[in-house]
């Protein structure tokens, strides 16, 4: 599938802003056989004095960029044509791993692949295991169990458990609280599962993107509904990363764009910046996901 | 010498009797060691009376170069004094070799690591280290990986703390990786032996440690990432909060390099700018004191204010190098010496040579078995390192305590470290009049030179009394000891100053005056002349209310009256409410002199002036020479002398009001005699005028615009006279003829006297004029316009117009309307400066960042 992105996130200041440093992590992973950008933009008004690109330590595009002149709203508009192809299919002999097996290999692997991989088994700020995330997750991973099963019986639970409710979490909401409301975002059922899997002595990591959202029959599809998403994946020796999305119930197709990875979302906020100003901010943000021919 | 030294030192048993079961750093099989003959036959020659003294003299030398440390988490936030042992710890130059050769080795070993960790990590990938054990490790810092400069991934600094313990020997304690800290104490020290017994530091032929910052410097300023003209180099410090504040301003004087908190700097085009008070001036190299974490608001701990946003991404881009490299407390992994001796044969085909204390770590499973085995022998540590992270020693738990921390091991057992617990060494100390063994941990220090690393010969001592209160010293305040390498040469003198062209070098970096430092002065300036003009109005009362009888209406009375209503003008607060009939008047009168000089009723009273005064002063430490920052200590005294509650007996209030006033003026002289004229000092004075203006135009108001009769009258003139400083001169010129006009002529108008309020406007006028400008912004047209405004004010008064009474005849209308123009244009002038070269007050803030919101069911 051909999708063009459009990411458009909007600060306005109560008081001028003399200077900001802004870092974006707005662009498209290129990732062969899965994914490949075509024309990867980020448009920035009013237009940056400074600014240079790298990839971070997860391999995800950075754009550093500061504006100098006193300004008193700034837009970051990231604009993306993308192809997906979809992540390869699971091997057969990578399905019928137990977990334990894929756990007993991340513990004492030393291949370049399974190394790689062995950090994500660790917890991290905003998705560190603890008894009660252990417990919720044992009930899908039961002795020898497959775990692309289990995992994926994880994925359907948070479906069929928690309640998608916007405004319900913050991002300091800890897991425990979230695992007695059983209500959140996208973005806290990534955590959820990640810390479950990482309870177990899992790999996980958490995804940012985009999904294509399908209009409701007979009305137009809707421009800026859409913000970014997020999911999990993880990781099986001889598969590599397979991803799942807890807020649909579903393994990630063509219809999931691959924005970036980290242990947590705290690793790849799609903007961050520091600014010099007296005064407050509001922020507004739309993203618009369109199939191309 | 030896044989006598000896029958000495035999005496001198008598009284140290060396801790069981420990190896002493003196005592050696029932005998002194050799290298401590010369030492401790002096001080026996000294003898206890002597020592005691000596003693005193070191207390009294580190309370005026006011050496202190803050203590991490006190709530009061105090500075506590630091206290030097007279008994040095003492090596001979052979057992330090062996020493510095072991720490030259481990400093090389980390700096490989370093470049690893922070690179190709293959330390990982060729199973030297685990990969649990560093990415598990909140220390790593994953936005430093990568980074294209070698300078930024090279150690420059190093420091280990070290103990010999009976069984192990000598052995590292702890690796200092991230800012190392104690190296200007260890200095300071030095420098108060010397002063206090130079001949036997002579004769003991101590090493001195003028070289190490030699080589410290010259290996700093070679790590500019641009070659080319001198490097521009500033010590970045947290703040005067800091516990080691002192040792930074301490450093950055002794270095000769200005002292820079996060908000002085600024990142532009892949440059870190320090905001200096003529603009943007570009820095090479930032010698940093501030944690990894708080480094980049942008990249690493978001809501800090203490580091400076794009920091990392100058460093990527080679447009500043910053030692230690941002990330380097990962060496401080406690995990690490586990691996160490595997890692040096790997990377450098060496033996360790100075071997860590045994140390497990439990994500390995045989590992985590021992230690959950011999927890009673071990100190467990946590690979987390924030708050509630400290180590925990198993032989102080009890029994459930140990089952708890056991299970929390078995959870996560990556996260724990075991290390074996140690008998520390003892050194004789000098506690309470005698010599007792108190355990000693000695921290060495290491720098990179141009050529190599450089090892400081001698180091920090820290020693205690218990092996439970030296884990803790450095926070809660143990005692230090100089550490001497004796030499088999006689030692020579070495200045840091006898460097070649040393001057040239340095010369961009001295001129450069960061905006805060600027306004830091400012306030001092301003500060210092309000706790004056303060002080001398509340003398004045004290000698008015002593002399006045205790009738109501006498004018003693009255006057004193009229200069409390001068008073309240000062010090920012209503007049005093009178207080219920039964009391006298004198002890009313009391009640509200004390109100002046401390207490609640008064916010603006002489105690909070002083104090915000010694807090700008603090700020801004390294500016002063020794005999200045003496003055500012006295004040610190006073100041606590003056707080102690309302109990200051009138009679002791009035001496003690002199001695501030002499050590105020102490501090400004010596201000005006050392400090070269450069902009520092043009703050610090333009502070000085504006403020003695406001004092003395609103002074005056109170006292001089009301008209008062005869007997009043001629008390009121005299107190004015001697609250300002100018009886002596109007005696001199006028006799005793107590006349308006020719008050007004020498207090108001006379522009020859230092003590007149025209001098003040006059001074302030040619000192402003030589503040940084931008042309083509006119930045100082308006306070150059706002002073002009008050002079002219001033020049064109007319001594009858003001010396009429107006109206009902109670007022000098126009002297009150001209007082109250000039204190009001002094202060405008004050809020323009401000605007102009002080507007870096705003504060970086963290930007939300979206929150994901999806919803597609």
């Amino acid at each position: 599938m051909n999708y063009r992105i459009t990411h458009r996130t909007h600060y306005l200041y109560h008081e001028p802003v003399s200077l900001c440093h802004n870092e974006a992590r707005l662009l498209p992973r290129e990732l062969a056989g899965r994914q490949q950008c075509h024309r990867c933009q980020l448009l920035i008004d009013p237009a940056p004095t400074d600014h240079s690109e790298r990839y971070d330590f997860f391999g995800n595009r950075v754009v550093f960029f500061t504006i100098e002149q006193p300004h008193e709203a700034l837009t970051v508009t990231a604009a993306s044509s993308v192809s997906v192809m979809g992540p390869p299919p699971v091997p057969q002999a990578a399905r019928t791993l137990h977990w334990e097996a894929v756990r007993d290999a991340l513990r004492s692997g030393m291949d370049a692949e399974t190394l790689e991989a062995r950090q994500f088994v660790l917890d991290s700020p905003l998705a560190a295991a603890s008894a009660a995330v252990r417990d919720y997750a044992l009930e899908s991973f039961a002795p020898g169990r497959p775990a692309l099963d289990a995992a994926e019986s994880l994925m359907q639970r948070i479906y069929g458990d928690f309640e998608f409710v916007s405004a319900a979490t913050t991002l300091a909401t800890p897991l425990s609280d979230l695992l007695r409301m059983r209500k959140g975002v996208c973005q806290d059922f990534a955590h959820l599962a990640i810390a479950c899997l990482r309870s177990l002595g899992l790999a996980a990591r958490y995804m940012s993107g985009y999904i294509e959202t399908v209009p409701p029959p007979g009305r137009e599809r809707l421009r800026g509904a859409d913000a970014s998403h997020a999911w999990f994946a993880t990781w099986l020796p001889g598969a590599g990363w397979c991803d799942f999305d807890p807020t649909n119930g579903q393994m990630p197709g063509e219809r999931h764009i691959v924005l970036a990875w980290g242990r947590d979302y705290g690793d790849i906020a799609p903007l961050k910046g520091v600014l010099v100003s007296s005064g407050k901010h509001e922020m507004t943000v739309g993203v618009d996901v369109e199939p191309e021919p | 010498m030896s044989e006598s030294a000896s029958s000495q030192a035999s005496h001198l048993d008598l009284a140290y009797r060396p801790a069981e079961g420990r190896r002493d750093a003196m005592w050696h099989e029932g005998q002194v060691r050799p290298h401590w003959l010369p030492y401790v036959s002096a001080i026996h020659a000294m003898g206890t009376a002597e020592l005691q003294q000596l003693q005193l003299e070191i207390d009294r030398l580190l309370a005026e170069n006011g050496v202190s440390f803050n203590v991490h988490g006190d709530p009061k936030d105090t500075r506590r004094p630091w206290r030097l042992d007279p008994i040095p710890l003492i090596y001979d130059e052979r057992s330090w070799q062996l020493l510095e050769a072991g720490l030259l080795q481990r400093a090389r070993l980390f700096d490989l690591i370093l470049a690893d960790l922070y690179g190709p990590r293959k330390l990982i990938a060729d199973g030297l280290l685990p990969p649990e054990l560093l990415f598990g490790d909140p220390r790593f810092c994953r936005p430093c990986c990568g980074m294209p400069e070698a300078a930024n991934r090279r150690l420059f600094f190093y420091a280990a703390d070290l103990t010999s313990d009976p069984e192990l020997g000598l052995a590292v304690l702890a690796d200092r990786t991230e800012a190392p800290s104690g190296v200007g104490y260890a200095v300071e020290n030095r420098m108060v032996m010397d002063r206090l017994l130079p001949d036997l530091i002579r004769d003991c032929r101590v090493r001195r440690l003028s070289t190490f910052f030699r080589e410290l410097r010259a290996g700093l300023e070679a790590a500019a990432p641009q070659a080319g003209a001198a490097p521009r180099v500033a010590l970045m410090t947290p703040g005067p909060g800091h516990g080691t504040y002192f040792e930074h301003a301490y450093l950055a004087a002794y270095l000769g390099y200005p002292l820079v908190q996060g908000a002085d700097l600024t990142v532009r085009k892949g440059r870190v700018m320090l905001k200096a008070l003529d603009g943007l001036k570009p820095l090479d190299i930032l010698l940093r004191r501030v944690d990894d974490r708080l480094c980049d608001p942008l990249e690493l701990q978001e809501e800090s204010t203490t580091g400076v946003a794009g920091l990392l991404s100058a460093v990527r881009r080679a447009g500043v190098s910053v030692a230690n490299p941002v990330g380097s407390a990962v060496l401080e992994n406690p995990g690490l010496p586990a691996y160490l001796p595997a890692i040096a044969r790997h990377l450098l085909g060496e033996d360790l040579r100075l071997s860590s204390v045994p140390t497990w770590w439990c994500g390995d499973p045989v590992a985590l078995d021992h230690v959950q085995a011999n927890l009673e022998n071990m100190v467990v540590r946590s690979l987390a390192n924030g708050p509630g992270s400290a180590p925990v020693h198993g032989q102080l738990l009890d029994r459930a305590a140990q089952e708890a921390l056991r299970s929390r091991m078995r959870a996560r057992p990556h996260a724990f470290v075991g290390q074996a617990a140690v008998r520390f060494a003892t050194c004789p100390a000098w506690s309470g009049g005698r010599f007792e063994p108190h355990m000693t941990v000695l921290r060495c220090f290491l720098a990179a030179g141009r050529q190599g690393y450089a090892v400081l010969p001698g180091g920090l001592t820290l020693s205690a009394a218990s092996d439970a209160t030296l884990q803790l010293s450095a926070r809660s305040g143990g005692i230090s000891k100089d550490t001497w390498i004796v030499a088999e040469a006689p030692q020579t003198h070495i200045s840091l100053w006898q460097e070649p062209g040393r001057s040239q070098e340095s010369a961009p970096a001295t001129t450069v005056l960061p905006s805060r430092i600027a306004e830091n002065l400012f306030w001092v300036g301003r500060y210092a002349e309000r706790a004056e003009g303060i002080t001398r109005l509340l003398r004045t009362i004290a000698r008015g209310y002593q002399r006045s009888s205790l009738l109501q209406e006498s004018a003693d009375a009255q006057t004193v009256r009229i200069l409390f209503r001068a008073m309240a003008r000062l010090t920012a607060a209503p007049e005093a409410p009178a207080a219920p009939g039964a009391d006298s008047l004198r002890v009313r009168m009391e009640r509200e002199l004390l109100s002046g000089v401390g207490g609640p009723e008064r916010p603006a009273n002489l105690l909070a002036t002083l104090r915000f005064m010694l807090r700008a002063a603090h700020a801004v430490r390294h500016l002063w020479s020794s005999d200045t920052w003496r003055s500012i200590n006295r004040l610190e005294g006073f100041a606590e002398s003056l707080g102690v509650g309302p109990q200051v007996h009138i009679r002791r209030l009035r001496s003690l009001l002199d001695e501030v006033i002499i050590s105020l003026m102490a501090f400004a002289g010596l201000t005006s005699e050392s400090m070269t004229r450069e902009q520092g000092w043009l703050l610090l004075d333009i502070g000085r005028r504006i403020e003695r203006s406001i004092v003395l135009a609103e002074f005056l108001r109170g006292t001089l615009v009301p008209v008062h009769a005869t007997p009043v009258f001629h008390l009121v003139f005299e107190a004015v006279l001697a609250t300002t400083e100018n009886i002596i001169t109007y005696r001199h010129r006028y006799r005793n003829f107590m006349q308006l006009p020719t008050m007004l002529e020498q207090v108001l108008l006379d522009g020859y006297n230092p003590r007149s309020l025209l001098y003040q406007l006059q001074r302030l006028q040619s000192q402003a004029a030589r503040l940084p400008r931008q042309p083509a912004e006119q930045r100082l047209h308006r306070v150059d316009r706002t002073v002009l405004e008050a002079v002219n004010r001033l020049l064109l008064a007319d001594v009858d117009e003001l010396c009429r009474a107006g109206g009902d005849g109670s007022r000098y209308a126009a002297l009150g309307e001209l007082l109250a123009a000039v204190s009001r244009l002094s202060a405008e002038a004050s809020d323009e400066l401000n605007r102009t070269y002080f507007s870096h007050a705003l504060r970086p803030h963290q930007l939300t960042s979206p929150r994901l919101i999806v919803d597609s069911r």
